[in-house]
């Protein structure tokens, strides 16, 4: 009875393995999305490369002392930002200089980071790591702590067929990860796919006709951003001096360029702006407003503004704003902490 | 102790590299000094009374073709090479060539836009190996680091991470060059005795507009030996 209990036992895990390995990696392309920038041919996807991207996300021991993942910086529940954190705090509760930034649909970036600085996803959790204020990972010494972990070494070589752990093989589990953060399936969405019996009220029908006349060219549909640079009118924070994207390419009129943020999930990703200054969505709103007409050095699309939006129009466009919220993107629980997998 | 020693142990088996590779005609690279390969941490006279020793220099040579006489181009294994001075091995480009068989060569000193942002990160362009760029996408096309008296800190240290792959501030460059001889040398006497004031700029790490003035020394400063 003993023995086939244990038969059974390892009939099951056999079983779950092949399952894990022959399902689908859950990155998709909605249909009313354009073709994504990421070169899938980098990372063949499966299902267990995912799970081991999902395991990294999570998992401290990606930070010198074992303290903070990526995920401390990146919440699910507010679209992978750092809620009611102007700026961010790492390791050694060390306080950076620019507010997290939301992970969504990333397969669709060309550049990330608020200044642009990085252009490959593949590359971009290197930052992170390695950044003194974040996780400040010594590549070498991760590699290390990773080969020397049993757990790691199977992961790895069930993902990649090589428990070999190297840069490459950790910088593309991660990514695995991270393309797969598809949100697309707000009220917005479906009432763009006319999706049966559902309809924007008149609010926020209101509110999308505005939107389209003075946000979209920046935020544009169906990504919410025109993955653009461009600068909002918000002056230069005195103690942070952040240039934005005049420090990656030294050229003065990219003074105070910040990358465009998405919209989608907004009404979770507070606080708002590259340095997180303003706190509630409807005061980002009432900033933009109080642009109007102005003769500051400011991006030409929000020279459309001519006037001050009238208090109808502000919650107009607030209502409309909030039908970018995709609850199951942020309570999908395949993006959730793996709590099986990292109980070590 | 212990550096001097690293540093002679080094000096003299790339000298033994150098002359057992010269008699097979294979293809090399090499850091000099006024024409001279250099000994890491020993120290050269830089004007009439300072001095300097370099502690760490790497560069990458990419795209490496040897144009031959009426045969075909001839293109070496790899398309990345990352050359390292603590590293003497490195600096064998090729060690199955004989280029007598060829008339010259070309290849691109530092790494071009695609390579920079490709997020290849195998082999040479592994981040580990220091010449990754984290907050910027792209690598240090050459490091030099060393001492030098001219530098007014207490560590006398000086450090350039020459890098940057965006117009009009480029650092990497073209290169075709007759090859007359099986050595191509990067020769930093001209730059760091006419071009660089360590006094006043001991360092650079990011790419702009200094960097690209460098390039263009560094450009001027590599030949056949």
């Amino acid at each position: 009875m003993r023995i086939l209990n244990l038969v059974l036992f390892f009939a099951f895990i056999g079983f779950s393995f092949v399952l894990l390995v022959t399902e689908k990696h859950p990155f998709y392309i909605p249909k009313h999305f354009p073709k994504p920038v990421y070169q899938f041919k980098d990372v063949p996807q499966g299902r267990l490369r995912f799970e081991l991207g999902r395991t990294l996300f999570y998992d401290p021991a990606l930070s010198r002392d074992s303290s903070i993942s990526c995920a401390s910086c990146h919440l699910q529940y507010t679209g992978f930002t750092h809620i009611d954190h102007p700026v961010s705090h790492g390791i050694d509760g060390k306080i950076g200089t620019r507010n997290s930034p939301v992970l969504i649909n990333l397969a669709w970036n060309k550049f990330f980071h608020w200044d642009g600085g990085v252009t490959h996803l593949n590359a971009q959790s290197i930052n992170p790591l390695t950044n003194p204020k974040e996780m400040d990972m010594d590549i070498v010494k991760l590699l290390e702590r990773l080969n020397n972990s049993s757990f790691y070494r199977q992961r790895f070589y069930d993902a990649f067929g090589d428990s070999n752990i190297t840069t490459p093989l950790l910088m593309r589990g991660i990514a695995n990860f991270s393309v797969a953060l598809v949100s697309a399936n707000s009220k917005y969405d479906k009432v763009i796919l006319k999706e049966k019996g559902v309809a924007f009220t008149e609010q926020e029908q209101r509110g999308y006709d505005l939107f389209k006349k003075y946000c979209n060219a920046c935020h544009t549909e169906p990504l919410f951003t025109s993955h653009d640079f461009k600068k909002n009118g918000l002056e230069l924070d005195p103690e942070l001096k952040d240039i934005g994207r005049m420090g990656i390419t030294e050229r003065k009129s990219d003074s105070l360029l910040f990358k465009i943020p998405t919209l989608r999930n907004v009404e979770f990703s507070f606080p708002y702006m590259h340095d997180g200054r303003i706190t509630k969505l409807k005061d980002v709103i009432e900033h933009y407003s109080s642009l109007a007409g102005s003769s500051k050095n400011i991006s030409k699309e929000l020279k459309k503004i001519k006037k001050p939006f009238t208090d109808e129009e502000k919650k107009d466009l607030l209502t409309f704003l909030k039908t970018l919220t995709d609850k199951e993107f942020l309570y999908n629980k395949d993006f959730s902490f793996p709590r099986e997998e990292l109980k070590r | 102790m212990n550096e001097i020693l690293f540093g002679m142990r080094t000096f003299l088996v790339s000298i033994l590299i150098l002359f057992s590779f010269q008699s097979k005609s294979q293809l090399l690279f090499s850091f000099t000094w006024k024409g001279k390969p250099i000994e890491l941490l020993k120290y050269f006279p830089l004007g009439e009374k300072d001095s300097i020793q370099f502690t760490d220099l790497k560069c990458y040579l990419s795209n490496i073709e040897l144009q031959g006489k009426g045969k075909k181009d001839y293109k070496l294994a790899s398309s990345v090479y990352l050359i390292n001075a603590q590293d003497i091995s490195s600096f064998v480009l090729d060690s199955a060539i004989d280029t007598k068989n060829f008339k010259s060569i070309s290849f691109t000193f530092g790494l071009d836009s695609i390579i920079n942002t490709s997020g290849e990160l195998e082999g040479d362009l592994d981040p580990i190996l220091g010449m990754y760029w984290a907050w910027n996408t792209g690598y240090i096309h050459y490091k030099f680091v060393g001492h030098s008296s001219l530098v007014p800190t207490p560590s006398k240290l000086f450090d350039f991470h020459i890098g940057g792959y965006r117009k009009p501030n480029l650092t990497y460059f073209k290169l075709e060059l007759p090859l007359t001889s099986n050595t191509l040398e990067l020769d930093l006497y001209q730059l760091f005795n006419e071009k660089l004031n360590l006094t006043l700029q001991p360092q650079l790490m990011i790419p702009g507009k200094l960097a690209h003035e460098l390039s263009l020394i560094v450009k001027s400063s590599i030949r056949m030996k």
